[in-house]
């Protein structure tokens, strides 16, 4: 051990480097002359892309385009309203032939709810497994559904 | 480092984040010499050893960015200056394994890159010259790795964790390397050690 710290004492001393104020003057020199230029790149950069929006933006609302602007701008909004509002009906209108089966027992145990409950719509039914059956051979369901429901 | 020294380094780097320059030129500043001492005893000479460290510095600055706040600045920054250190060594080493016979050489030796700048500094003026070269000698003649692990943990003072996170390997393959790098300077110096202990 003790040789092991004279090595380590000895590289420590002679393998540390002392350079003189010269040196690092020359080092922070050199450096900064460096970062200066990324500086000046990135702003040279970013001035050029503000320049390409500005001039982009000063051709499109010239006096002759402005019609032509708010017409565009009135389609995309009413494709978008329209888009939207497709979409909202899609969801609405959900085949129940996308459900999966756990999906699927949960409508049914609402069904099956609305029955308990003596829904007045429900009670004009007269006979529930009926329905069951119907909706059961419209959509192909598995027997075994009706099985976990009434279970 | 202590709590309120890590919380300001992560305020001048948000503030580099920016792009305020003063915050990142005071981190140069705070680890300029120690990281300059590493560049050194990798690359063996000062001259490229400033061109290294600068390299690591425009490095850092540019990708700031990437830099997240679950690590220390230093230990990512030394990542990089280490990763630089070692390109710089494998591309010397192809030019030195495609550097021509003297023969062929005869008009074109001034081209050639030497392994080690012989140029005096202030540093090699006050050491013993002999002891000096039998240090560089054993030193140079470790492999890569062992030299980093033992510089990092001998000369910068790091622990163990931290020397495997910049080296992006094991704790305890950070052991080994430092172990043979002990044994390996041990094998190289102990002729000497009863000489230059008393120096």
């Amino acid at each position: 051990m003790a040789t092991y710290k004279k090595i380590i004492e000895l590289i420590s001393r002679y393998r540390t480097p002392k350079p003189s104020k010269e040196f690092w003057q020359e080092f922070d020199k050199g450096l900064r002359q460096r970062l200066d230029a990324i500086d000046e790149w990135k702003s040279q950069r970013r001035s050029i892309f503000v320049e390409k929006i500005k001039d982009i933006l000063g051709t499109v609302f010239q006096p002759t385009f402005r019609p032509a602007v708010v017409a565009v701008s009135l389609i995309i909004l009413i494709i978008g309203v329209s888009l939207f509002f497709t979409n909202y009906q899609a969801i609405q209108q959900r085949s129940i032939a996308g459900l999966s089966d756990e999906e699927l027992i949960n409508e049914l145990v609402m069904i099956e709810m609305l029955f308990a409950e003596g829904d007045e719509a429900a009670e004009k039914i007269e006979n529930r497994n009926d329905i069951l059956n119907e909706l059961r051979l419209l959509y192909e369901l598995d027997p075994s559904l009706f099985d976990a429901i009434k279970g | 480092m202590q709590g309120h020294e890590i919380e300001l380094e992560l305020q001048l780097i948000e503030k580099v984040k920016k792009g305020e320059r003063f915050a990142f030129d005071f981190l140069v500043d705070k680890y300029k010499e120690k990281a300059f001492a590493l560049a050194f005893n990798m690359v063996g000479n000062y001259e490229d050893a400033k061109d290294v460290l600068q390299d690591a510095f425009v490095r850092a600055y540019v990708n700031v960015k990437d830099f997240r706040t679950d690590s220390s600045f230093y230990t990512w920054f030394y990542r990089i200056l280490v990763n630089l250190c070692r390109d710089f060594l494998r591309r010397k080493s192809a030019a030195k394994r495609i550097r021509p016979s003297p023969l062929k050489l005869k008009y074109e030796e001034e081209e050639t890159i030497d392994v080690v700048d012989n140029r005096p500094n202030p540093f090699e003026v006050t050491l013993s010259k002999e002891v000096k070269e039998m240090i560089d000698e054993a030193v140079n003649l470790l492999p890569e790795k062992q030299r980093m692990v033992f510089t990092l943990k001998h000369i910068q003072g790091l622990k163990l964790n931290e020397i495997a996170v910049i080296l992006n390997c094991r704790e305890s393959t950070v052991k080994v390397h430092l172990y043979r790098a002990m044994r390996n300077l041990q094998k190289s110096l102990l002729p000497y050690l009863s000489t230059a202990g008393g120096s």
